[in-house]
């Protein structure tokens, strides 16, 4: 049977008695910043990275972001597709009257996905997604332009950090969400003549809403 | 991949001929290494980074039959399926089955190179299925019936106009006038094509940069966000990677991600960074219902025992291809296999047998660029010089052999070296000017004329200097 065999070969290699340069792994550098000086380096990261960032004082005011952003450079009415979740789906959208919300799973022809972020990563720019019943994965990566909420007290320092908070950031013991999709920006491709192009696959456009 | 490594030097010449191919070539000391530069040199931790992902590979090769059962555990805890293949035959057969007992017929796949080494398409296509390669590199190869050329940019050897007649010629359903004149364009018919493709596969395969043995997951880097879509919208996932991609915590794998796109594009972290664990979710709104993790030996187990282990340590960032003064000369497709340039020539001939790829090691100026840039510091020149070695042990009766061997036996007699340096100074010295042709070495003068001795060996010269100031 393969798995024995292959398992069976690999025991005999690396317990061979010979000493391959045995280390061990250093200790993880971790920033030591505040959370005024996480969102700064959040904000700066997510620029140099080519993403819109807006910050709001209540999340309250997420529609109207999101309506200013879709409205340039002219008003146009838009349909929204909306992360089934609870901070999104209770906020009023009616009172932004370009945007037309609705909920749950994406649909061919959706242009605008909002969804919300678990974790922002000051470093390097980045919004950690959750896959859940509240949260699907491909409301992500289906439309042309994705606006990403996250919330400041969930900005983490560093990618090492974001990645050992995953299995805690769900409630309750829950296990792995299915999916963690890190992003760090609008889809691009440098394929065709290696000249950067956004929107491959993915959205061309990521805008982030920090409240 | 059938390898065609053997026939590496007239490939190289070939290349060393392709206008086109140099063009293309060209553009990786202002792209890839430029902007790599940059990364590094916004990233002061990045040579710790480096020495702790060199401990990291090394200290998981030491126990990785703990690892892989590690990753077995969680991968089945979270509902995955593990499948182990002992060889590429092995691998193609099992995710045929997994596509014919899903009634697949449309299959979209993320990049992956182990299965580009086992040759999963073709195995595919002849069993009767649809396979459409989305990362864009990929489609564009995979229309033009080409290989890829480079680890993490498979169509780097094909220029814009190449694409745009590809395009035209492929996709010959669509209004032969339409406007496809800019790389945008291009790019948003692949994208509209392939959407559909998307919408209505049955099975999606990715590979998988890192399978994480704390969690059972696979992670997979991507720009295009293709992978992901792979992963998500059909109602099977497959995932293939091979035994050395096993990491064991989530910690160690931040730490490998951090070195993987500043080496390979010079982005701190690429667009999308994406860990799967499992199928669907009860009350998930998307994902796949049944996802298979095909774990693929295929001599790496074999490599792990060898004094060439280190090889395995290879993220696959493609750093040493583009430093590598060779590589930028000939590109990919000469090496005749999957992996090219430095990486290429230090596991390939582990993988096919260093028989099958003699001439690689040898496409080296060990000048140590590669060693430098690796991200794990896999000391490639020190690999390549072990395959040299293997490779003349294994020669027994060659003119190469019998010359080298005189050589061995010359300089360890310092008496009888200095007589033949002598002798070789004096027939190489001329009064002036220097030699058009001379014999064994019609290589060089071919190009060049061969300077002339000054007619005394450098003892002679220094035991002359010596006398003289010598009262």
């Amino acid at each position: 049977m393969s798995r024995t065999a292959i398992l069976a070969r690999v025991t005999a290699a690396c317990r061979d008695g010979k000493e391959h340069n045995s280390v061990p792994s250093a200790p993880l550098n971790v920033l030591q910043k505040t959370p005024s000086e996480l969102y700064a380096l959040f904000v700066q990261c997510l620029r140099n990275n080519g993403t819109a960032v807006a910050t709001v004082t209540d999340p309250a005011a997420i529609p109207a972001q999101v309506a200013a952003w879709l409205n340039q450079p002219q008003a146009e009415h838009h349909s929204v597709r909306i992360a089934p979740e609870p901070i999104l789906q209770t906020l009023n959208w009616q009172a932004a009257p370009t945007l037309k919300p609705k909920y749950g799973l994406c649909e061919t022809g959706d242009r605008v996905g909002i969804s919300r972020a678990v974790a922002g990563i000051a470093d390097c720019g980045a919004l950690v997604l959750a896959a859940s019943p509240e949260q699907p994965t491909s409301l992500a990566f289906l439309p042309d332009v994705l606006f990403l909420a996250v919330d400041q007290r969930d900005i983490v320092a560093n990618l090492t950090q974001a990645m050992t908070d995953i299995p805690h950031n769900t409630e309750g013991g829950r296990r792995m969400p299915r999916a963690v999709n890190i992003i760090t920006s609008a889809s691009r491709t440098a394929d065709i003549g290696g000249k950067i192009i956004h929107g491959a696959h993915g959205p061309h456009t990521l805008g982030v809403i920090l409240y | 991949m059938q390898p065609e490594t053997q026939n590496f030097r007239r490939a190289a010449a070939a290349a060393a001929k392709d206008e086109a191919l140099q063009t293309a070539l060209d553009g990786l000391a202002t792209g890839f290494v430029a902007r790599r530069a940059d990364a590094v040199a916004n990233c002061p931790e990045f040579e710790a980074l480096r020495e702790q992902g060199r401990h990291i590979r090394q200290a998981t090769f030491q126990a990785l039959d703990a690892h892989l059962l590690a990753f077995e555990r969680a991968a089945k805890e979270s509902g995955s399926t593990l499948h182990w293949a002992e060889t590429a035959g092995d691998a193609c057969r099992i995710i045929e089955e997994i596509c014919t007992a899903a009634s697949a017929k449309v299959i979209a796949k993320g990049k992956s190179m182990v299965s580009e080494e086992v040759g999963l398409n073709d195995h595919l296509h002849a069993a009767g299925f649809q396979v459409f390669e989305t990362d864009l590199g990929e489609y564009l190869i995979q229309m033009r019936g080409e290989t890829p050329s480079h680890i993490i940019a498979p169509a780097i050897h094909l220029n814009e106009t190449q694409a745009r007649d590809s395009f035209l010629a492929y996709h010959h359903n669509l209004d032969p006038q339409r406007p496809l004149n800019t790389p945008e364009d291009i790019v948003g018919e692949a994208r509209q094509v392939l959407r559909q493709t998307f919408l209505t596969a049955d099975v999606g395969i990715t590979g998988a940069n890192f399978l994480i043995a704390e969690t059972g997951s696979a992670v997979v880097v991507t720009n295009e966000g293709n992978g992901d879509l792979c992963a998500t919208l059909p109602k099977v996932h497959i995932i293939i990677a091979a035994i050395d991609k096993i990491v064991p915590t989530l910690a160690e794998t931040s730490v490998l991600l951090q070195l993987l796109a500043r080496s390979a594009t010079g982005q701190t972290m690429t667009a999308y960074t994406s860990l799967f664990t499992g199928p669907k979710q009860p009350d998930d709104l998307d994902g796949p219902d049944a996802c298979h993790i095909v774990i693929v030996d295929n001599g790496r187990s074999e490599l792990l025992a060898s004094d060439a282990r280190e090889v395995l340590s290879c993220i696959r960032c493609g750093a040493c291809l583009n430093h590598c003064p060779v590589y930028s000369n000939v590109g990919g497709h000469a090496y005749g296999w999957v992996y090219p340039g430095p990486i290429g020539a230090a596991l390939n001939p582990g993988l096919l047998g260093i028989d099958q790829a003699r001439d690689l090691p040898l496409a080296s100026t060990l000048c140590g660029r590669c060693e430098d840039v690796c991200p794990v510091k896999i000391p490639l020149p020190k690999l390549l010089r072990q395959w040299r070695a293997a490779d003349f042990a294994q020669q027994h009766t060659s003119l190469y052999k019998f010359a080298i061997s005189l050589w061995v036996w010359l300089a360890r007699h310092p008496n009888l070296y200095a007589v033949w340096a002598k002798a070789v100074a004096r027939f190489l010295h001329r009064s002036k000017g220097a030699h058009r042709a001379l014999p064994f070495v019609g290589g060089w003068t071919q190009h060049r004329d061969f300077p002339s001795s000054q007619g005394k060996t450098f003892q002679h010269q220094w035991r002359e200097r010596n006398r003289r100031e010598t009262p």
